[in-house]
Formats: C-alpha cells, structure tokens, sequence
C-alpha cells in the first residue's frame, strides 16, 4: 500500500492556481525528487503534504488516513520538514536545534531516551563534533545536516525537504544526496524533495516527478522522465543526454549549437 | 552506487558504537548544567542583594538588625523600617523587575526581534496614557502623590483596566504589521516610536488638561516610574501578575523553542505559531500594563535584561525565561536602591536610572545588528 497517495488535489494563491489535480502515490522507502521550472508547483506541493498549506481541494492520505484530519502536534511525528538552509533562525547550538526535532513527543521534558535518538541523529548526520557550535557558524551544508538531523529526530515516516540542494557546492550537495538516500534505505523513510539539478535528481533519485505549471507532466523512473522531449517541453531548453551505464548526463545546449550536434 | 553502499557500511558502523553518544550527551549535561547554576546565583544574588538594600536608606541599618527584624526579633523602629517601609519597595522592585524583563524576553522570541520590548513597541507609554486618561477621566480626588499606600481600593483598578486597554491598542497594531505586512524588526521598532510619541503627546495633552495640581502630578507621577509609592495590596498585585505570567511562558517554553527555528519548522513541529504569538503578545502586554499602572513607566529593563541572560545562556527558553526573571528582578533592585541612596537624602526614580543605563545599550545593539543576539 502507498505511504502517500494524493487524489485530484488543486491549491491556489488567490486566484492563481498553483496546482492543479494533481494524483500522485508514494511508497515507503523511496526518495522522490519534484522537479520543474520555477513557479511550476515544486514548493507548493511539498508544503501542501507537509501541513504548511491546507489543502482545501483533493483529498490527500497519509498511511490510509485523511491528512487535514491529522492533528498537527500528531502529523509532526510523521512528517519531518527541512526547510532551506537560508530561513531566518535566531542563535541556537547544533544539539538545541536537533532537540528541536524532539518537541512533538515531549510532554515536560526530554527523557534519557530523546537525548539518546537526539545524540544518534547527529551521528548519523556527522555533525556530532561540532554538538556545542550555533548553528550560524557552521558551512551551509554542514547546517543543512542539523536541519536533517532535527527532522529524523522526529523519528518521522516522511521527510520533506524543500530545495536543500540549494547555495550548497557540489561536494556537498552530494552529501547530501548520499545522506538522504541512506535514511531513506535504512529507516524506510519516504523522503520528498525538489531537486533543481536534473543530473543529480537521476542519479540519486527512486523516482521522479516532473511538475507543469502546476500539473503533473511526467513521473516516473528517472531515465523516463528525463527525456530530451519532456525536458523541452517542462524548462524550455534543448539538451544532449550521454549515457554511461547506470549513469545518465544531461548537457544544456544553445539553440546555435543544436545542428552542430546533430552532425 | 558502489561508493554509496561503502559509505553506508561505514555509518553502519559508527552508529554501533555508543562511546560517541555517550560523549555527546555528557557534554551535553554538563553544557545544561552550567545554565541552572547561573540560574541559581542569580536567585542567591537577588536574595544578598535584598538583604543589602533593606540596610540601605535614610535609617541606617546593620545587616544583623535588618535580619533581627526579618525573623521578628527587632526593636518597634527597626520592624518599622524593615517591613513597613522597605520591604514593600524593594518586593515591588524585584516583582516589577521579573515582569518586565520576562515580557521584554517573550516579546524578542516571538518576533524574533532583538529589538523587541513593551518600551521599544510603545507598549510602555500606551499603558502610561491609559493611566492618565483614567485619572482625567475618572477623577483623583483620593490619589495622593506620596507616602505608603498610594492610591485608595477602586481606583487602581480602573487605572489598570485602563492602561490594560491601551496597551493593547499598541500590540495589536504589533500583531497587524507582523502579520499582514511581515514587518521587519526595524519597522516594527519604528511602529514603536511613533505610536510611543503619539501617546506621550496624548499624555502631554492630558497634563494640560488637567483639573488641579493633584491631576497633574499624578500624570506625570506615571510618565516616569518610581518604586516608593507602592503599597503592600499593588506589590502583591503585580507579584501575581509577573509571577502568573512566568509561569504561563515556562509552560509554553518548548514552543518558544520551536519558534526559534523558524516560522515553517514550528509550524512544522505541530506549533500553532499565529495563536502562540498572540497570547504570547497579550500576556506580556498585561504584565506590562499592570507593571506601568502601578508604578509607572521604567524603561529599557525590559529590553536589556534578555539580552544579559542571553549572552551568558543563550537561546533556550528552557532556561531564558527563569534566568530572565531574576537578572531583571536583580537589575531593577541594584538600580532603585542606587537610586535612593545615590544623592541621599533626595531619591530618584528608578525609571530615570534605567533609561540613562539603558538608552546606550539599545544603541550597542542596534549598532551590533542581529547576528548573534
């Protein structure tokens, strides 16, 4: 049975659609990237699913169970949020901030047992040495790990992250990548992400979803998805995509240089 | 993928092993211990401080009498002294302290602004402005300007409900530009000058019209604060007051922490972040108002002491909220009893003292900017 599944859901901004009947299915243990132009849906359907929007059109179910139904303080066990890296914070230290990801289970105070999934949170995500550091001193993508780490300390079902690839440099963007690509294989976490680049969603990625001003284009596995045509039609730009193996490259290409390849 | 599969064999393997965890969180201990002993020096520090202060005034007084007195030991003067003329201050002082640096605290954490407090929001002079348009209003005939208890029973309360009620004309033009127009510290901070200005001039208004000397100088008694016409009944008031305030934000502390990281992960983390910014907001604002009724306007405490326990403990509203509590109780102790014994035999008001120690610090923190407050 799908973890997630979204059936005809809309959302709008005034009355400017932002999606439009969307129906999706997600499973357990996958990591799924949403990719699409700006403005195509991408941070709004995470949001939707993760509670900070109210879906008002659609239906969406959460293990078999209506999402708007889900109390938040409930729903924050679930669903883990890792917002980008350039969210406005006050100082906190790296334990503190991962701590944070303890406060729906809380009733008075953090148990022995919550410093424990908090300790091994920051494990996992390496950060373990820098425990005592504000989160302001740390490198983007070490701050980014905090913030993981804060949301699996929610010990959630699903993991929503919205861009978390973005003003990170290659490396790690790809630790990140490989990182979240762990969670999802060992704690059969679903984790939902928008993704910008195409070449690092369809080499980490289970499947993918490719949004159209606001409805579903494609989904599917990567390699299907990720068509010279589809990627035409969804960003508006001509590419060559290399095979080598498992691994695919996409190259952007200038209308000038199209005849030039083809050659 | 190979790269990938070696990597996780090699977190396999490091989460197995607990020494790392163990590291962790007896660094972790000892990190919170040190915040609860600050917390409990500055709780002894109020205490010493108090004691010293009952010394302290036109009646001198050795440490040994006042403490003779204290158990009920002490001539007929010193019991006097001590209990009818002292403590009464200086509980007001410890009391108005804990209410205002707590709201000060609450008010910078859920707006995520260091610049926050009831005197930088306006909230301070709108208060103040209620109180004289009480006392213009409703008479003050049986308002005196001096000695022992102040005011008679009805008419504090109508004061209160009055400067409760403006106070919140100026948080809910908070709460509006946070709300609906995202307003930036600075805008807001500005928000809480003008509206300040407007009900200075509202209260300058009033002074001019004013009945008699009596009116007059009960308006201008609230436009700056002084702790020595309090009276046991408002101390008690305003000691429910802050202390029932405290209380209702430690309650609520996870969720103050939870908005430290950020509108969506509170929200995210279960935090209806709309409703708790709003009482938040309106707690503290009635700790203010009640604070600003009775004993008048005493600025920048509110705003400075957060930032003191902050510097030393950091963020968490775990331990933020006491640690605030009593560097504001300890604060406005020291200042009023420096206050009354400065240029003795003459006693200032404490209010002119805080804003002379305050006014230089508001401008440090501007100067510094917000990026680790």
């Amino acid at each position: 049975m799908s973890l997630i599944s979204i059936k005809d859901m809309s959302f709008s901004y005034g009355k400017i659609d932002a999606l439009r009947s969307v129906s999706l299915s997600f499973h357990k243990g996958d990591l799924v990237g949403i990719i699409g132009a700006n403005g195509s849906g991408k941070s709004t359907l995470i949001k939707c699913l993760c509670g900070l929007l109210d879906v008002h059109n659609g239906h969406v179910a959460l293990d078999g169970r209506n999402l708007s139904s889900i109390p938040k303080r409930e729903l924050a066990t679930l669903m883990g949020y890792v917002p980008q890296i350039q969210e406005r914070t006050t100082p906190s230290t790296v334990f503190d901030t991962v701590l944070m990801g303890r406060i729906p289970h809380l009733t008075w105070s953090p148990t022995k047992n919550d410093l424990e999934i908090v300790a091994r949170a920051m494990d996992t995500m390496e950060i373990s040495e820098y425990s005592l550091r504000d989160i302001h001193e740390l490198s983007g993508g070490q701050r980014q790990r905090v913030f993981i780490a804060r949301a699996m300390a929610q010990e959630p079902k699903v993991l929503c992250l919205d861009e978390p690839t973005g003003n990170l440099d290659i490396k790690h963007q790809l630790g990140l990548m490989r990182a979240v690509k762990w969670i999802t294989r060992e704690k059969g976490v679903l984790a939902l992400m928008t993704v910008h680049d195409l070449n690092i969603a369809s080499q980490y990625c289970d499947s993918l979803v490719l949004l159209k001003d606001g409805l579903v284009y494609k989904q599917g596995k990567p390699e299907v998805v990720l068509s010279k045509n589809n990627i035409k039609k969804a960003f508006d730009i001509n590419v060559a995509i290399h095979k080598h193996g498992e691994l695919m490259h996409i190259v952007p290409v200038e209308d000038r240089d199209m005849e030039l390849l083809e050659s | 993928m190979n790269s990938f599969l070696t990597v996780v064999k090699k977190r396999m393997v490091k989460s197995n092993g607990t020494s790392k965890h163990s590291d962790t969180l007896s660094e972790y201990d000892r990190y919170t211990a040190k915040k609860v002993s600050f917390i409990v020096l500055c709780s002894v520090l109020v205490m010493l401080t108090a004691m010293i202060a009952l010394t302290q005034g036109s009646y001198g007084l050795s440490l040994k009498e006042v403490f003779l007195a204290l158990i009920g030991r002490g001539t007929r003067v010193t019991h006097t002294v001590v209990w009818n003329i002292r403590m009464v201050r200086i509980l007001s002082a410890i009391f108005a302290g804990i209410g205002l640096a707590v709201s000060g605290m609450i008010m910078q954490n859920i707006l995520r602004n260091p610049l926050a407090s009831p005197s930088t929001l306006g909230v301070s002079h709108a208060a103040s402005f209620g109180a004289a348009f009480a006392i213009v209003a409703f008479g003050s005939g049986r308002i005196s300007s001096h000695g022992g208890s102040a005011v008679t029973f009805t008419i504090p309360y109508m004061i209160a409900l009055c400067a409760f009620g403006f106070s919140m004309i100026s948080t809910g033009v908070t709460i509006l530009l946070t709300r609906f127009k995202g307003a930036s510290p600075e805008t807001l901070v500005l928000a809480g000058v003008a509206m300040g200005s407007l009900f200075t001039a509202g209260v300058t208004s009033l002074r001019y019209f004013a009945q008699d000397e009596v009116q007059l100088s009960a308006i201008i008694f609230w436009t700056f604060g002084d702790l020595g016409r309090t009276g046991w009944t408002t101390a008690a008031i305003i000691g429910v007051g802050a202390v029932a305030a405290s209380v209702y934000f430690f309650m609520n502390r996870w969720k103050y922490n939870a908005m430290n990281g950020g509108e969506n992960v509170a929200r995210t983390l279960g935090i209806n972040t709309e409703r708790i910014r709003i009482t938040g907001l309106i707690v503290a604002s009635m700790i203010t108002a009640l604070v600003v009724s009775f004993v008048g306007i005493i600025g920048f405490v509110g705003l400075v002491v957060p930032h003191m326990a902050r510097k030393v403990i950091g963020n968490d509203a775990r331990f933020l909220i006491p640690a605030s509590c009593f560097v504001g109780a300890l604060l406005l102790l020291v200042s009023d009893t420096v206050a009354r014994t400065l240029i003795s035999p003459i006693v200032l008001p404490v209010g002119i003292l805080t804003s002379f120690l305050g006014a230089p610090m508001f401008i440090y923190l501007i100067l510094k900017g917000r990026h680790n407050w």
